[in-house]
């Protein structure tokens, strides 16, 4: 019984130190999600004269495990203009990429120190959520009086992206060697127990592995795996790619609903989701005919995507669907059909 | 008692460690020394055993990983699992039947563990972390509270193992650390160099094996003091009234 006794005292202590570091932390609680790529301007500052243009690097790095799309720079300032910049379609996770801006300003500019802004849009997708993400970016500009012998840069029309070069590889050699070393002192190990030697062959294989992985930034990728949600572990489903088919009961629901009603369905041609959500809204109407679409896509309508909450803290999440009289919005594909009746069956 | 003290200290501390992300602290880049989950909401480490499958889907020598691993086999082997983990922890709490190990099928970590690796390189992608229930209690359920998860397949599936597992702790103290954890797979290996050992004074030992019955393990302390299977809890040390057994720190050579 003692014994017992013992067993529940600990337990209960074991569980009151747990709940209070639990409820510290929730009660401080906050939680934030990495943006997935790191954007800067090298130089980030910029002597022009006026009249005259001068160039930046906008460096892009993808330091998530998800592919970034569409990554495309604006210029705001509107008293400077830009030479157009492509569009960098994909950037894969991990990958870097650097792209030229040109900058022009005008004869009539005043002189001095100024910023110019800009903004970065790009978007990718976690499971069959996706997200378009708005960064602002500034370059400090030094406009001074143009002198005789500057020299016009010659501007070309359309930047693209440059590829770095890839990093050097390591000779296959020493990861082998490495490896040797390591399942050798564990093995040794096991037989002999341990001794110095296997330690210290031990203490070689760390050193060794800090200082490749360390020049390699393998921490910075280890943190940048780490930063971005891992869907697998969540348990959140990926984009389908076939057509939706509503049940039966589903489409005896749709048949009952008497009041015509009005959705919005929000779209981007960058969603990998919207197009299944879009068929089974599709289907919707064929079998009830007094419910009626407006497609919005988010890219060119973006007032009415902020207007109905698609747009928040500068991210827009896509598919959503929102019915404007009961003011309610569905996001994301997951268990849509049941969603979406709900939605509709929903008295205003 | 001095040891439980101090493990319920260090059980906290890797607690602490695991959900120091609700202080606002983002991602680091360190290497937790457990099963913890980096898909946590408040996880500020990432998990070895998903960082690893990551490292084999983008084909990369994982040099840092490598270090990592070392150095908290070295330092402590799996006295980690015993005195840090979270997961751990969990498994501590629903320790009631200290059953003995079946050494044999204790290997089927190892699978567990070699099988992991090997799904990451063929189906190219983190497969493990689609079943393991450290990431089904710290992220899948998190972040069904937080609207971002929904019940869907892959949450079931999430919660059956979690499930299976919370089943086979109470079965069997420690399930999880004995037969499945891959994490304790690999620091197991270390178990016979780290640095934390449990010491064996056989000339004071009675063979009373008292400590078997304390082992939450299931190993017998007496005789394998060195098992790859010890998660250096110190509880037979505790347990042992003749004082044969200690916990040691230290540099020198094994015997």
């Amino acid at each position: 019984m003692a014994h017992r006794s013992a067993v529940v005292r600990n337990l209960r202590r074991t569980m009151v130190v747990i709940a209070s570091s639990f409820s510290v932390l929730l009660s401080i609680g906050a939680f934030a999600q990495s943006p997935i790529l790191q954007i800067s301007l090298k130089p980030g500052e910029l002597s022009i004269p006026r009249g005259s243009s001068a160039s930046t690097s906008l460096q892009v790095a993808n330091t998530s495990i998800h592919e970034a799309d569409e990554i495309e720079i604006v210029l705001l300032s509107e008293s400077l203009t830009m030479v157009p910049v492509a569009v960098i379609e994909v950037l894969d996770p991990f990958e870097t990429t650097s792209i030229d801006v040109w900058l022009t300003v005008p004869d009539e500019s005043p002189e001095g120190e100024r910023e110019a802004l800009f903004e970065i849009v790009y978007t990718y997708c976690i499971g069959d959520l996706c997200f378009q993400i708005l960064e602002e970016l500034s370059l400090t500009l030094n406009v001074h009086p143009p002198s005789e012998t500057t020299v016009e840069p010659i501007v070309p029309p359309i930047v693209g992206p440059v590829k770095p070069a890839a990093p050097p590889q390591w000779p296959a050699i020493v990861p082998i060697m490495l490896g040797i070393l390591l399942v050798g002192a564990l093995v040794l190990a096991r037989w002999v127990g341990r001794r110095w030697w296997i330690v210290l062959m031990l203490l070689a294989v760390m050193g060794g592995g800090f200082g490749l992985g360390l020049r390699f930034g393998q921490d910075q990728q280890a943190q940048s795996i780490g930063a971005v949600l891992c869907t697998s572990c969540v348990g959140i489903e990926e984009a389908p790619r076939r057509e939706p088919s509503l049940s039966a009961s589903a489409r005896e629901a749709l048949e009952r609903i008497a009041e015509p009603i009005e959705l919005l369905f929000f779209t981007a041609t960058w969603c990998q989701a919207c197009p299944y959500a879009k068929a089974m809204v599709d289907q919707a109407v064929e079998i009830q005919p007094g419910i009626s679409v407006r497609v919005v896509d988010v890219d060119e309508d973006k007032d009415t995507a902020r207007l109905h909450g698609i747009v928040q803290s500068e991210r827009t999440i896509v598919p959503a669907i929102y019915r404007a009289d009961t003011d309610r919005v569905l996001f994301g594909i997951e268990d849509l059909e049941t969603r979406l009746i709900e939605l509709l069956e929903e008295s205003p | 008692m001095k040891i439980a003290r101090g493990r319920r200290i260090g059980q906290s501390f890797g607690m602490l460690l695991g959900l120091f992300g609700a202080t606002g602290i983002g991602m680091t880049h360190l290497i937790f020394p457990g099963l913890h989950c980096y898909a946590c909401p408040w996880a500020i480490t990432i998990c070895p055993i998903g960082l690893a499958q990551n490292l084999i889907v983008f084909g990369t020598v994982p040099y840092y990983w490598i270090a990592m691993i070392v150095l908290y086999g070295l330092a402590a082997g799996r006295g980690f699992c015993g005195w840090f983990c979270p997961f751990g922890t969990l498994n501590d709490l629903l320790s009631f039947r200290k059953v003995k190990i079946r050494d044999t099928v204790s290997y089927s970590k190892f699978f567990v563990l070699i099988g992991t690796l090997l799904a990451a390189w063929v189906f190219t992608d983190t497969v493990f972390c689609k079943l393991c229930p450290a990431s089904s209690l710290e992220a899948s359920i998190p972040y069904l509270f937080m609207g971002i998860a929904r019940v869907n397949r892959p949450f079931l599936i999430h919660m059956g193992t979690l499930a299976a597992t919370l089943v086979g702790m109470v079965l069997i103290a420690r399930f999880w650390c004995r037969y499945l954890c891959p994490m304790g797979a690999l620091l197991s290996l270390f178990n016979r160099v780290s640095f934390l050992r449990l010491k064996l004074d056989e000339k004071r030992c009675s063979r009373c094996a008292a400590c078997t019955s304390d082992c939450p393990m299931g190993i017998e302390p007496h005789t394998q003091h060195d098992n790859h299977n010890c998660i250096k809890c110190g509880r037979c040390v505790d347990g042992c009234h003749l004082n044969a057994l200690s916990m040691d720190f230290s540099l020198k050579d094994s015997p």
